[in-house]
């Protein structure tokens, strides 16, 4: 028996069918078309799935698709307006931060809830805030970079 | 007279280790190797790369090279 | 070419063409695509490690009518008869198709036994259950030790080893014995003051791209079925797919995705002909995923080894002589990287004296697959944790004991061939200079260093660069583009074509648009797709010239064209590329560059790599404190990406000392398949990862380029392994170098 479920993504309200069994990850890629947000593990240890739920950075296979029911998400689609590249973004690219780009979408979810929570983040801090996004070709120490420069350009503009 | 080195592997086809031949490509070099060792047949030289003066050349099919030129068969290089 | 050479684009720091849609979520990568009317396809895997099945009875699920389409190993009819054809790769091919589907006997644990195709995945999955086999279960093979035994099961009845002195006459599980010598190994020995001997080995380890292995397949009749795939070379799924089903290679279009991380991993074919037959049965597109524990399980991870190392040196630091006896596992079929892993383990030396044995070892674990450098790390590990044990036995600093033996031109390698100019005593030098070397070695801090060398390769690539009537253009390659290879190819066309980067669209085509190109790896894509597109472009450059002769009604002989702007020697006239473009309907039709190359030449790249490492002394537990990467890149044509390179190649290699491992039962079941428990590097774990490159550039390619991919991953190994062992104050000879091995031997030396 499916749920009738009424959510809102990325600013728009959005309905859709699901079984109580489906992840939300599932709804967003197989119903919903969005496959921005990447699926690595399928169990909360890559953070490729790394989505905004009510305010909270969560992984988008540990939730089920019935809990959206009445709740705002902010997932990688997100995150630019238009065609207008959010800070994080800009930085990623200015910084090669991205060498197959599979965790990109994750990470770049995952900066921006790290940035909303606390603007002027150690290094230190950012590393251990994103140990739970996996990323295998960068070593991260680009994504390191471009972490704390968006950081600093997003505290000038502020 | 082109030089052909053979490393361990290939010297128990070759029964030497070395030896001049007068080829000057690749094609007349197989001809030559398999006529004159007949323990080196084509199924053993043709799957390997040839290296000319250092150069690793991993299809030599069209390969020539000089009368002076030293050549080494060696395992073509996998891709990772 | 010279060094001196000035470049416009070359070695800036551009934004890559592709990043929009990866930065936003918008670009396709292997899971990515649905179509209508798909269904689902899942795979039944083998609950045991080594067993024979009795009986696979599939009637149950024939019947369901959830059912849409089964496949088993009885669905490549085709195998033999295409094995036929291909005379040398035949057993090649056989051993594929024996993997994709286990044929009456299964060799691991995760081994492929049926697939199911369904109108969803969750209705494919427990439809499986619906499939009966009946297994009679066999003793696992499970390491070297027990592989090579006198009373091993067997995992093949007609392997016999191939490489012995005399010819073997019994089955065995080493499938191969290599051997290469230089010189007199006794004399060697006999002439030197110090001898280390140590035997080392390493874990199985997978390359942990984030990205697992999907596809959605069509089969058509009419015309080309299509894969939709993430691969490192779509070409080479088509040819493998082709191999299997029987198939023309113009009956198959393969599209590359998006690839998510691959490093040797994605080279091969797992999922891509089971759905083909599954849409074939089904008539309906199939779309397959591996879960992250199929990854685990059943793709192909790399070689576990055992190696046993012997040098001799003198004691004013001269080595004389250098032995190895190596032992890969291939996993459940022949094929270990063994044979790169006799050719590279001693070869960032010149010595003397040489002798290496090597053995290809089949046990019952999934059949491993490449991994950056394949085989380089292993052996070379166990060469330079001796080699820094020697340096500390004969009390030389490792920089300089390793540039009194170090490689360079004319180099005569165990394997054959002289080294012609390479940049290991460059990198040597850099090593020497470089911050890190020079600060003190913190208290409770151990630090290492070792080198690596890599050969990279060249070989097949086809271009073609089409200009648009205004002076864009698009780059039509076929190499996936892992890292950043888009940005590259981009760059060195627009610096023989004398305008912006971003006027050319890099595309990776599918495999009907252009031309064969091989798999991206060896260290290849800028050194030979660069040299294809380098050669496009200056096919243009060619046309250019003419196209503004035409205009002046001058020979081409009498234009020069600079910086993207066309000269007439014999006047005053100028013609931008994108005037002659506009002009180009009068004066011939519109102008395309092409290129099919081999690319000959590919330059070796040599790194060298010094690592800091603290240990907890009461939880054996490990920190990398400080790590820099010094690498030859020939030229770096994005030097942002090439140290990209360098830091990711390091960090594999840093997983691969310090933690990662395959963890199997006694009963050969994987008990680690997953992120959490197979624990590769995170953020939190790591400094920054200092990368310095050194140019030191190969003659062969146009701008000096040596491919940078993989060498990367060797030196890690013994860089770590030596910083634990320098503190603990315990020799390393196992990786990883996990808390409970190390806490271990910290408390037998109390």
């Amino acid at each position: 028996m499916k749920s009738h479920i009424s959510t809102t993504i990325n600013g728009d309200s959005v309905e859709f069918l699901c079984d109580p069994s489906q992840t939300l990850l599932q709804v967003l890629r197989n119903d919903l078309g969005m496959t921005g947000t990447k699926e690595g593990c399928g169990s909360g240890d890559c953070g490729a799935c790394s989505v905004i739920l009510d305010g909270e950075l969560v992984c988008a296979c540990l939730v089920l698709g019935v809990e959206a029911q009445d709740a705002a998400i902010e997932t990688v689609e997100g995150v630019a307006a238009h065609d207008q590249l959010h800070v994080i973004q800009e930085k990623f690219l200015e910084h090669a931060a991205l060498q197959c780009g599979i965790c990109t979408p994750g990470l770049i979810v995952s900066t921006k809830a790290l940035l909303e929570e606390n603007p002027s983040p150690t290094e230190e801090e950012a590393r251990y805030f994103l140990a739970g996004n996996l990323c295998r070709c960068t070593g991260y120490d680009k994504i390191i970079k471009a972490v704390m420069d968006a950081a600093a350009t997003m505290r000038q503009g502020a | 007279m082109a030089l052909v080195c053979f490393n361990a592997s290939l010297e128990k086809h070759a029964g030497c280790a070395n030896l001049t031949v007068a080829a000057q490509n690749y094609r007349a070099l197989l001809e030559e190797l398999t006529q004159r060792l007949p323990q080196l047949t084509q199924e053993v030289l043709t799957p390997l790369a040839l290296v000319i003066d250092g150069e690793i050349v991993q299809e030599p099919f069209l390969a020539d090279f000089s009368a002076d030129a030293e050549l080494h068969f060696i395992e073509k290089i996998a891709a990772g | 070419m010279s060094e001196a050479r000035e470049f416009k684009h070359i070695g800036q720091r551009t934004i890559r063409p592709d990043g929009f849609d990866k930065v936003t979520g918008k670009a396709n990568y292997g899971a990515d695509l649905s179509l209508p009317g798909m269904i689902w396809g899942a795979i039944l895997r083998s609950p045991h490690a080594h067993a024979n099945i009795k009986k696979l009875d599939v009637s149950r699920a024939q019947a369901s009518p959830d059912v849409l389409a089964i496949a088993t190993f009885e669905d490549f009819p085709s195998v033999n008869a295409a094995a036929q054809r291909n005379g040398s790769q035949r057993k090649d091919l056989m051993d594929t198709a024996c993997n994709i589907f286990a044929n009456q006997k299964v060799l691991y644990h995760g081994h492929a036994v049926a697939a199911i195709a369904a109108r969803s995945q969750a209705a494919a999955i427990a439809a499986l259950d619906l499939i009966d086999v009946e297994y009679e279960v066999l003793t696992p093979v499970l390491n070297i030790n027990d592989a090579i035994s006198a009373d091993a099961p067997i995992l093949h009845e007609t392997m016999m080893t191939q490489g012995l002195a005399e010819p073997a006459t019994e089955a065995s599980n080493v499938s191969a014995r290599m051997e290469l010598k230089k010189g007199d190994i006794e004399a060697g020995f006999a002439a030197a003051d110090v001898i280390v001997e140590r035997a080392y080995d390493t874990p199985t380890v997978h390359q942990g791209y984030i990205e697992p292995h999907a596809t959605t397949v069509v089969f058509n009749d009419n015309g080309p079925s299509m894969i939709w795939c993430p691969t490192q070379g779509h070409f080479d799924v088509r040819a493998r797919v082709a191999q299997l089903m029987n198939l023309e290679l113009g009956q198959i279009k393969v599209v590359a995705s998006e690839i998510g991380g691959g490093f040797g991993g994605k080279t091969t074919v797992y999922l891509e002909p089971v759905a083909l037959i599954l849409s074939k049965k089904s008539g309906r597109p199939v779309k397959m995923e591996m879960s992250r524990g199929d990854v685990f399980r059943a793709s192909g991870p790399a070689s576990a080894s055992q190696s046993r190392i012997k040098i001799g040196a003198k004691m004013d630091g001269t080595i004389t002589a250098m032995q190895a006896t190596l032992h890969y596992e291939a996993g459940a079929f022949q094929g270990s990287p063994m044979g790169p892993g006799c050719m590279t383990v001693f070869t960032p030396y010149d010595v003397e004296n040489l002798y290496v044995e090597g053995f290809d070892v089949v046990v019952n674990k999934p059949k491993v697959a490449a991994y950056r450098a394949p085989g380089a790390p292993q052996s070379e590990f166990a060469a330079e944790m001796a080699v820094n044990e020697l340096a500390k036995k004969i009390g030389m600093d490792p920089i300089e004991f390793r540039l009194k033996n170090a490689a360079k031109e004319g180099t005569q390698t165990i394997y054959g061939p002289k080294l012609k100019v390479v940049g290991l005593v460059a990198c040597l030098e850099a090593a020497k200079s470089s911050p890190h070397y020079n600060a003190p070695i913190p208290e409770n801090v151990g630090r290492g260093l070792a080198a690596g060398f890599w050969f990279n390769i060249g070989g097949q690539s086809s271009v073609i660069i089409n200009l648009n009537p205004d002076g864009t253009g698009t780059i039509i390659e076929g190499s996936p583009d892992i890292g950043g290879s888009r940005a590259s190819m981009q760059m060195m066309a627009a610096e023989i074509l004398g305008v912006a980067p971003s006027s050319l669209n890099p595309i990776v085509a599918d495999t009907e648009h252009v031309a064969y190109n091989q798999t991206t790896g060896g260290s290849r894509t800028t050194f030979a797709t660069g040299m294809a597109v380098v050669e496009a472009a200056e096919d243009i450059v060619e046309q250019l010239k003419a196209r503004a002769a035409a205009m002046w009604n001058v020979t081409a002989e009498q234009v020069d064209f600079t910086d993207g702007v066309a000269h007439n020697l014999s006047g005053e006239d100028q013609l931008t590329l994108a005037e002659i473009c506009a002009s180009a309907e009068k004066t011939g039709g519109q102008i395309s560059g092409r290129a099919n190359i081999n690319a000959r030449g590919a330059g070796p790249s040599f790194a060298v790599h010094i690592c800091d490492i603290k240990v907890d002394k009461e939880t054996g537990k490990t920190d990398v404190v400080r790590y820099t990467a010094i690498q030859d890149a020939g030229k770096a044509i994005h030097p942002s990406y090439v140290e990209g390179q360098f830091q990711g190649g390091a960090v594999q290699g840093i997983g691969w000392a310090l933690n990662e491992e395959y963890v199997y039962s006694k009963d050969g079941i994987m008990e680690n398949a997953g992120f959490l428990d197979y624990r590769i590097p995170l953020a939190s774990d790591l400094p920054e990862i200092e990368a310095i490159i050194v140019e030191v550039p190969n003659s062969f390619h146009p701008f000096g380029v040596r491919g940078v991919g993989e060498t990367g991953i060797i030196p890690p190994l013994a860089a770590v392994g030596t910083a634990v062992a320098e503190a603990i104050g315990q020799p390393i000879s196992s990786l990883p170098c996990s808390p409970p091995k190390i806490l271990k031997l910290l408390m037998a030396a109390h």
